[in-house]
């Protein structure tokens, strides 16, 4: 249903041109699950926004396509485009603050997104009433304004108003980033239950593994623009190939093993105005060898469904086992 | 003991919704609150938005004053207009590494601030403390960082900026608001390690505020559960992240993701999705505990230990699986 082909985005800065996506092929089918995760900068935002057509007036498709629903969405004319999102694809994003308006009530709000599409105001409350019941809000929180709502208030409503054209594509920005852990999880819980009643694809991208471990049954592993490992969720994050995916897992906290040590990966993400040369990886790799340094390893299938880019994935088990010592990563600085 | 840090029955109140004509209801954003950091031990204090956590810390760093209670630095109170003694003696290192630096400055002037502010040391000098300082902070060599400017830096760069200027003073207390959870997952464990390592090798006491249960482990000794204005739960932490024995603090650590897809998201009690409902005389927790009882409605729970150094507020602290 959606499916990126060899995209490459590129962004005109004053310093030249930096190369945000290169070379990514990714696919979401029709209800399925897939999490965008990585460093920031990596490109998972750049790509959600590719995905919905959003992309800002700097960025260009310098190679490949974005299809959704078999039409290519990036060569679409705006006007077609409109009439795509919120009826078939719909966006949450990060900053729940930012996606409302400030001085209109939520059900302003909802009628205003539902004239812009042609649905009457009517229907557009019969529908918002049932869609909060659903997010578990109170129908007449539609008459509070946004400063009025807490930020899991705000951002269940901002859910629920995706909702309201039924899409079959939802794409989710860190929906949950800044929000306490309670409410993070009624927002996870009510994300897994919508995608399942409503058959609802989702595009989700977050830095936070343990979020889309629960949500997303595939993921890929970004870096610097590049898919650098891809596949089952349960897969990629239990028995990684890429050692990159291999310090993110051991990077990230879990708090059923509270002192066990969590690993740091030395260094930062490359500039993307100057073109790489070998792996993007390679220069904070602990397993990093010459051939690393001068070719870009290609991404290729491992097993069915999964896919991964370095030149030693045949060697992941050995490296796997070497890269849960913490020093290894340290040393690499 | 010695303690660098002691915090008496400290309350803060504001006055909320407050108009022209007066009025306004009393939130006490800190109610009551005790507790001691000796040199060389670092208290982590979690809880969610609105629990009065960042309110305790500007308590203690002198950004706000107590209402009631008392704070002492070093044995020293700290009174109503905190003097530079207590300015030096405790430092802060805030949430965004982005916000709390100036761009304008270059890291070299960022660190050398705080020396010059206090008159501290000639030209040289407070240029081979700042670069002494850079080094501790694992920006090597410090020289090569002085005529640097932040947007040079990556995000983990900035915070280890923001950790030298803060530790140039020799503080005997560092409070940090936050400090990993606006970096990458893949350059937080780096930092954690290096406030721990600070804290034990310049024998300073540091408060660790946070609303991340799964990093405490890494960098705390203590842990202390705060939940509207109140510690609900302290003691060791490992204790209390493997044996919790307040719901809240049991609600807090089941409610935290697990990086494991095989492992089922735990199922969290209906009764904490309530809101924060009234509960004047009695538990401030009740209204969303799932083990509450009549008596929780009547009486406000004390802190008290259940264990050597493990406090719990909950009437039905240690019974709660009876």
């Amino acid at each position: 249903m959606l499916a990126l082909g060899n995209l490459a985005i590129a962004y005109a800065s004053r310093s030249g041109q930096v190369q945000a996506i290169s070379g990514v092929s990714l696919r979401l089918e029709a209800g399925g699950s897939l999490g965008l995760v990585g460093e920031s900068g990596c490109g998972k935002s750049t790509l959600a926004l590719a995905a919905l057509a959003l992309l800002p007036p700097e960025a260009r498709i310098t190679q490949g396509h974005v299809r959704f629903e078999g039409a290519d969405i990036d060569r679409m004319p705006e006007k077609s485009l409109r009439t795509l999102r919120w009826r078939r694809m719909a966006y949450v994003p990060q900053s729940a603050q930012n996606a409302l308006v400030p001085v209109h009530s939520l059900r302003r709000q909802f009628r205003d997104t539902a004239a812009a599409h042609g649905m009457r105001a009517g229907e557009a409350d019969t529908r918002a009433e049932k869609l909060f019941r659903r997010v578990e809000l109170d129908p007449a929180v539609l008459d509070r304004f946004p400063h009025e709502l807490s930020g899991g208030m705000r951002q269940r409503a901002i859910i629920a108003m995706a909702l309201l054209f039924g899409p079959s594509l939802l794409v989710a920005d860190e929906p949950t980033t800044g929000l306490d852990v309670i409410v993070q999880r009624q927002v996870v819980g009510l994300l897994r239950d919508l995608r399942q009643e409503h058959g609802l694809a989702l595009l989700f991208i977050s830095h936070d593994i343990g979020v889309v471990a629960e949500l997303c049954a595939n993921v890929a592993v970004l870096y610097a623009g590049q898919v650098m490992e891809t596949g089952p969720t349960a897969d990629v994050f239990s028995a990684p190939l890429h050692p990159y995916a291999m310090g993110l897992a051991r990077a990230f906290p879990d708090i059923r093993f509270p002192d066990r040590a969590v690993i740091s990966i030395a260094g930062h993400p490359p500039r993307l105005s100057a073109a790489p040369t070998g792996c993007p990886f390679a220069p904070r790799c602990p397993f990093a060898q010459a051939v690393c340094h001068s070719v870009v390893p290609p991404l290729l299938e491992a097993a069915p469904g999964r896919s991964v880019a370095c030149h030693f994935a045949d060697r992941a088990g050995e490296l796997r086992a070497r890269a849960s010592d913490a020093a290894l990563w340290d040393i690499a600085a | 003991m010695t303690t660098a840090v002691a915090v008496t029955d400290a309350r803060k109140d504001f006055l909320a919704g407050r108009s022209l004509l007066g009025g306004g209801t009393l939130v006490r954003a800190v109610d009551g609150v005790s507790f001691e950091v000796a040199p060389g031990r670092v208290l982590g204090i979690a809880g969610e938005s609105g629990s009065g956590k960042s309110t305790l810390a500007n308590l203690l760093v002198g950004l706000e004053h107590p209402t009631a209670g008392e704070i002492r630095i070093d044995g020293r109170a700290v009174g109503r207009k905190p003097d530079a003694a207590f300015r030096r003696a405790v430092q802060m290192v805030f949430q965004d590494p982005f916000g709390s630096i100036n761009p304008r400055f270059t890291v070299g002037r960022t660190v050398e601030e705080p020396l010059l502010i206090h008159g501290l040391g000639s030209v040289a000098e407070r240029h081979a403390r700042a670069i002494a300082a850079l080094e501790e902070s694992e920006l090597r060599p410090g020289a090569a960082f002085m005529d640097r400017y932040p947007h040079e830096l990556s995000g983990g760069q900035r915070q280890r900026v923001a950790i030298a200027r803060a530790i140039v003073l020799r503080p005997r207390l560092l409070v940090a608001d936050e400090p990993v959870s606006m970096l990458d997952v893949s350059v937080r464990a780096g930092i954690l390690r290096l406030l721990r390592r600070l804290v034990l090798e310049n024998a300073m006491a540091m408060v660790f505020i946070t609303h991340d249960l799964s990093i405490v482990g890494a960098v705390c000794d203590e842990l202390a559960v705060m939940y509207r204005g109140r510690f609900v739960e302290h003691g060791p932490v490992l204790d209390v992240l493997r044996t919790p024995q307040h719901p809240y603090t049991r609600a807090l650590i089941a409610a935290v993701p697990v990086p494991d897809p095989a492992v089922a998201p735990a199922a969290l009690p209906a009764e904490l999705f309530a809101g924060a409902a009234d509960s004047s005389g009695g538990c401030r927790f009740a209204p969303r505990c799932a083990y509450g009882q009549a008596e929780c409605r009547a009486r406000e729970p004390a802190l008290e230990p259940i264990a050597p150094d493990h406090r719990v507020a909950c009437l039905r602290a240690g019974h709660l699986d009876a």
